[in-house]
């Protein structure tokens, strides 16, 4: 059956964060439900929906940034109380706004996640989770690395208490008191974990996680190891995944999945006969999801998904019809509701402009002063870069809750804009010279009215690092910008993984020196990405990364004085030894540096770029070659009477020329590795072999892997 | 009209009487519709498939209503023509859900719209995309577009989407059929 919903907005608050709104449950003889939502301001807003008129409940005063709302209340009675996390406390509501808890934890950064069971409470800061039980202080547990999200299964189904962290290593961490159960491995940085039909299934031991990257699975959590059951993948390169709840919204008694994105996406999924998830409906929105909620807001018997973003529109999508009346006329009429929603606008509107047009008049006397201090706005940017794995390239993400006007981009390393479909804005590349202002790239986009997100493409290159600048200047008066710098770490293109091959040929780097733990893993986070800040707990650590362009892989473990760096990729060694070595002269620290280098590991790395190589070869030659056949088929009428090869070459033309159009510096990009990697061989030997390059590049133009292998081995 | 008659009627005591015929396919949801505008201790519980035809009456603020009921099943439906003479206004309810049987619903209203007794007459036809409530139901610009309702040029009509059973949308629906009536009797 085919859905149908129809979009109404309903209120606009603040700037909301990830899981803000939730429904309150539907009380009394009214079957519609309210709605309550926390802004980033710190007012907690609810309401219910009277004639299509948001009627308010009750509205806090404005305070801290509040980062998680949820609903709860003591166990087996309707979860109906409302607690909210903003800075380091929480805070709990009635129904009717009475505040009747305010819990102020003893942490020192702030809350990003909180799950409410009962009189548990289980909170986590950037790397502590804190397990308090009637606000006393219970268990506590350091993560490795930042999480994203917790949840603890339903406890009148387990009768114990197993609390889930997300963290952004790409592990769930499964929790018994203040110890580490065990860790699930995840395709992605987990961003969002639900119980699978809001009770966990059967067992109540079924998880749905949800990633940055945007795929979605679900792990049956049992006591001492996990039951990976199904994932979807994410083909259509869709966003990041903020939120996800469980409702039949289809109306076939089954509990539907309700997927909300950072790029706008809003998902419903049914599962087929077989258990496995199909995607039933799908519709895009303009700015992120912040949080998804199915019931009934709107009209009683019509259920729908309620949805906040992140510029703070609270918006439903329902099943009930819009157009209701019609007649004989020309056109559509526009019903009373409409009307009069647009003569209470006008209205609106006006006053407005009369108090802008008095205000601005006053602002500009007083600018004239020369004591007074011109205030700047603030506003707040949602940004997420992030390495692809798929295409090895970066995207930079930014949303703004006005509209954008223009995003300036700098850069001091050379990196590539690749075109992205979505983008609508209008780019221009400013010529920039790198002598003498250290600027390689320096763009702007200019976007078109009511952009509130912008997403770009960067492509690296390994070894290259500094960093990348974003110049955002929103559509407000006065008009301001503001600056978001990120860094371009040297191996740019490492992804963190937990998997590594010990059977590959191996070069390997040690360090010995006078420098302390903290020191030698300041010295990770700047080189490699997806490293957490903090320095881990214990005396070793090891940390395994694979390139995403390559497929090559690289092991770090250190400790105190003492650093061992294992790769198959010889450049991969060569560019952390030279920024080690850089960055221990900065500190004035000696450092004894020694090398292992295996012969074997180039002819494998070569080995490794044949097949892209060798496509990529292909797939010129094949473009190449488009142009002349098209016009053969035109003359010709068919293209029966050519051999096999160019027909399949001619149905495919179109594919191929797409191809080839995003991938421009592929090629290059090869070249340079493989260079790269020829100079680097020999530098380990002690040869500079710069001026041999001409020749190398030469063979690489007729490329024969034989011939190249002979060439790295002889030259 | 006797002399009490028009004293009454000009005091407001007494109603005006318009008589409508309530038309539509079988299981469009007619008989449900009509019950549900009775006052609501007049209402039935239970409705079953009209044989023949049946009498209500009901009342709005300015009118009362008697309405006949049809039945609209294929070997009663020829029975319609009987009563076009009576009717000062038509009712008809299209299952808006039933997609199949949309097309029926067309001919059977262009055959009424043809008929002699009907077509030079100017009577407002109010129709209701009934069973809105439904997942697959369509909207009622839908409806209009699949009846060619557009091609309706010399009866002033209107279409609503209903929910028989929760009765919603059918007081828009007789508001304007009331305000019809009595435009065309001023």
């Amino acid at each position: 059956m085919e859905l149908q919903l129809n979009r109404v907005d309903y209120l606009q608050v603040g700037v909301t964060s990830q899981k803000t709104m939730r429904l309150l449950p539907a009380s009394g003889r009214r079957a519609t439900q309210k709605v309550v939502v926390g802004d980033q301001d710190g007012v907690v807003t609810c309401f219910g929906i009277k004639k299509s008129e948001a009627v308010p409940v009750f509205k806090t005063l404005p305070g801290q940034k509040i980062s998680r709302l949820d609903l709860g209340g003591a166990l087996g009675t309707v979860q109906e109380k409302i607690f909210v996390s903003a800075g380091s406390e929480v805070r709990g509501f009635t129904k009717r706004g009475k505040q009747f808890l305010s819990f102020e934890t003893n942490l020192t950064e702030s809350i990003r996640a909180m799950h409410i069971s009962g009189s548990d409470l289980f909170l986590c800061a950037s790397y502590i989770y804190n397990h308090y039980c009637d606000c006393k202080d219970q268990h506590y547990y350091l993560s490795g690395d930042k999480i994203s999200d917790i949840l603890c299964l339903p406890v009148e189904k387990l009768e114990r208490i197993a609390p889930i962290l997300a963290c952004q290593d790409r592990v769930l961490r499964i929790l018994e008191g203040s110890d580490l159960m065990y860790e699930v491995e995840v395709p992605g940085p987990p961003s969002v974990l639900a119980l699978n039909g809001g009770d966990g299934g059967e067992s109540g031991e079924e998880l749905l996680y949800g990633t940055s990257d945007g795929k979605i699975g679900l792990i049956q959590i049992a006591k001492d190891s996990p039951v990976p059951k199904w994932e979807i993948f994410n083909e259509k390169k869709r966003g990041g995944v903020l939120c996800i709840d469980n409702f039949d919204i289809m109306g076939d008694g089954v509990k539907d999945m309700l997927i909300g994105r950072d790029d706008g996406t809003v998902e419903i999924y049914g599962l087929d006969s077989a258990n496995e998830p199909v995607l039933h409906f799908d519709h895009a929105l303009t700015e992120s999801i912040t949080s998804i909620q199915g019931g009934c807001v709107g009209k009683e018997g019509y259920d729908e998904i309620v949805l906040s973003t992140y510029s703070g529109w609270v918006t439903g999508l329902t099943t009930e019809p819009v157009h209701r009346e019609s007649g004989p006329g020309e056109e559509l009429k526009v019903s009373q509701e409409m009307q009069a929603k647009v003569a209470s606008l006008r209205s609106e509107l006006e006053q407005l402009q009369f108090k802008v047009g008095q205000e601005r008049e006053r602002y500009q006397h007083s600018s004239q002063s020369t004591t007074a201090v011109s205030a700047v706005p603030v506003f707040s940017i949602n940004d997420k870069f992030t390495l692809n794995k798929d295409d090895a390239s970066y995207s930079l993400i930014l949303e703004v809750q006005m509209a954008i006007d223009n995003v300036l981009i700098q850069s001091d390393v050379p990196v590539d804009l690749l075109d992205v479909d979505k983008n609508s804005a209008v780019v221009s590349f400013s010529g920039c010279e790198s002598e003498p202002n250290g600027n390689f790239l320096l763009a702007t986009y200019r976007c078109q009215a009511n952009t509130t997100r912008l997403e770009l493409k960067i492509r690296s290159i390994e070894g290259q690092y500094g960093t990348l600048q974003a110049y955002v200047t929103p559509r407000i008066q006065p008009k301001t910008c503001q600056v978001r710098r990120y860094l371009i770490k040297p191996l740019s293109l490492h992804q963190r993984s937990h998997v590594f091959d010990q059977n590959r040929p191996m070069n390997t780097l040690s360090l010995t020196g006078q420098f302390s733990f903290a020191e030698i893993h300041s010295w990770m986070v700047f080189c490699l990405p997806e490293v957490p800040e903090k320095p881990p707990v214990g005396e070793d650590i090891t940390f395994y990364f694979r390139n995403t362009f390559l497929d090559t892989q690289l092991e770090c473990s250190y400790r105190k004085g003492e650093g061992i760096f294992n790769s198959d990729n010889i450049s991969t060694i060569s560019i952390l030894k030279d920024v080690l070595s850089k960055e221990a002269t900065k500190r004035k620290i000696n450092l004894n540096i020694s090398y292992d280098i295996s012969e074997e590991s180039v002819g494998h790395t070569l080995r490794m770029i044949h097949p892209k190589l060798e496509y990529q070869l292909l797939l010129a030659k094949k473009v190449h070659l488009i142009d002349a056949l098209k016009e053969l088929q035109v003359h010709e009428g068919n293209s029966d009477f050519l051999i096999p090869e160019y027909r399949s070459i001619l149905e495919e033309a179109d594919k191929l020329q797409e191809e080839y159009k995003k991938q421009p510096a592929h090629l290059e990009r090869l070249y340079g590795m493989i260079t790269d990697l020829f100079i680097d061989k020999f530098k380990f030997k002690g040869t500079n072999v710069k001026t041999k390059v001409p020749l190398l590049l030469e063979i690489l133009d007729n490329y024969e892997q034989n011939a190249l292998m002979t060439f790295f081995d002889t030259a | 009209m006797g002399l009490f008659d028009r004293l009454a009627s000009w005091l407001g005591l007494k109603k005006k009487e318009v008589h409508v015929l309530c038309l539509g396919l079988d299981n469009s949801g007619k008989t449900t519709i009509i019950n549900k505008l009775k006052p609501a201790n007049a209402q039935t519980q239970d409705i079953v498939p009209t044989i023949g035809f049946s009498i209500e009456k009901f009342k709005t603020s300015s009118l009362s209503f008697t309405v006949f009921d049809m039945s609209g099943q294929g070997r009663y439906r020829n029975l319609w023509e009987h009563y076009y003479k009576e009717g000062q206004a038509i009712i008809f309810v299209i299952d808006s859900s039933d997609k199949l049987r949309m097309v029926v619903a067309k001919e059977e209203l262009e055959t009424l719209l043809n008929h002699a007794d009907i077509k030079h007459r100017r009577i407002p036809i109010l129709f209701f995309a009934n069973k809105m409530d439904l997942r697959d139901s369509l909207s009622s610009v839908k409806v209009s577009q699949l009846l060619c309702l557009e091609n309706i040029k010399d009866k002033p009509w209107h279409i609503c989407a209903s929910d028989g059973l929760k009765g919603e949308g059918l007081q828009e629906g007789v508001d304007w059929l009331q305000d019809q009536i009595q435009a065309m009797k001023t």
